[in-house]
């Protein structure tokens, strides 16, 4: 999964998009170093020491690891998985939804000075 | 391969090094037995690596799959199984020795008659002498089976539900009852009426159990509504995403909701 995340966080890094991940690791000390080997870059939320039963998973109602929410600009959920659904479909997924964030953000024709 | 260079190495140095010109074969230690069940799940392991390995090294003809441990090494380790059992009355492992040859006997492509019988016999006593234990109460929701037995699984679980007085293993039962709606909801299957029938039992399940523990997890029945009810009405497809405020992994508060205007992948994830 992480080397696809990565490309996703270089491809649209332009892009109206963000990375936000929820770890479930109950131990941090241990799993520090492999954020830098990994090249884990983009921010992640800590699920607390109680590790997959922590609060954040137990809100969501997290039951299979990874889950992915895709969230639009507008802050509503547009698409959620259960184990990744693959890479293409991610990518086409979210290239919509970056497009649909870009034409909101793009500043309304104004007519004449 | 790595494993195979570390031997050669621990024996070069254990025979004095260079001195020693004896070809090295593989001796076979006689090794003491853990008698422990972790110690049985251990052996399990490293037969499974073993195994494996061997088949990296000489790979069955294509279409072939053998499985990665035998019945017969999985009797072997059932035996030791039962061995734990017959000397641990009244002790913990009395339980999950029984419930240790339910696995074993059902590793999936393995189980021939031996070990369905193994299956049958753990089977029988542990589905009448501890219809009253908290720990049923995981096993009546999971029941290992092989293929072959699960409808006889069934049918113990049957059993345990028609004589057991353990309220968490009543619950249990209760909540293995809304698998198949919770599982069409989270793939999104359920329609809206659909979901409100589901939101009714849920209540009810919590009004009935709610201070009893799920099985499997660390939440009680009350919160676990409140939860999935949560996700049924606030996090389906369409709705605006709940607000997550908390720390990074440097200790660092921030809030879902400072992404508002970005596209969001929220992703669940860990090593573990």
């Amino acid at each position: 999964m992480f080397p696809h995340e990565r490309s996703l966080v270089e491809r649209l890094k332009d892009a109206p998009f963000a990375l936000v991940g929820v770890n479930s690791d109950a131990d941090l000390v241990e799993q520090k170093p492999k954020l830098k080997e990994e090249r884990i870059t983009w921010r992640s939320f800590w699920n607390g020491p109680e590790g997959t039963s922590g609060p954040i998973s137990s809100a969501w109602n997290v039951s299979g690891w990874p889950t992915l929410y895709l969230i639009d600009h507008e802050g509503k959920i547009r698409q959620k998985y259960v184990g990744s659904p693959g890479d293409e479909v991610l990518d086409r997924e979210l290239d919509l939804l970056v497009s649909a964030a870009k034409q909101a953000a793009a500043p309304k024709p104004v007519g004449t000075e | 391969m790595k494993s195979i260079r570390v031997w050669g190495w621990s024996v070069w140095l254990a025979l004095g090094g260079a001195a020693a010109a004896q070809p090295q074969q593989p001796s076979a230690q006689p090794q003491q037995e853990d008698d422990s069940l972790a110690g049985v799940m251990k052996d399990y392991r490293a037969v499974q690596r073993a195994n494996i390995e061997k088949q990296e090294k000489s790979p069955p003809p294509a279409g072939v799959s053998l499985p990665l441990v035998t019945e017969d090494e999985l009797v072997g380790f059932v035996d030791r199984c039962w061995k734990i059992y017959d000397r641990s009355e009244g002790e913990p492992e009395e339980f999950d020795s029984l419930r240790q040859i339910l696995t074993l006997a059902s590793s999936s492509g393995v189980a021939g008659p031996k070990l369905e019988q193994h299956w049958r016999d753990a089977a029988e006593k542990l589905f009448s002498d501890f219809v009253d234990d908290d720990r049923m109460a995981e096993l009546v929701v999971r029941t290992p089976a092989p293929t072959k037995l699960v409808r006889e699984a069934n049918a113990c679980c049957e059993g345990v539900k028609a004589k057991t007085t353990n309220l968490n293993v009543k619950a249990a039962f209760a909540y293995k009852a809304l698998q198949s709606d919770l599982s069409s909801n989270s793939q999104g299957a359920l329609n809206d009426a659909q979901q409100q029938a589901l939101v009714g039992k849920l209540e009810e399940l919590g009004r009935q159990f709610g201070p009893q523990k799920v099985p499997f997890g660390a939440v009680t029945y009350a919160e676990f509504v409140k939860n999935t009810i949560f996700a049924i009405e606030r996090l389906k497809v369409g709705a605006v995403a709940p607000d997550i405020a908390a720390n990074d992994l440097d200790g660092v508060a921030f809030k879902l909701s400072d992404y508002r205007g970005k596209v969001v992948m929220l992703d669940f994830w860990g090593y573990w």
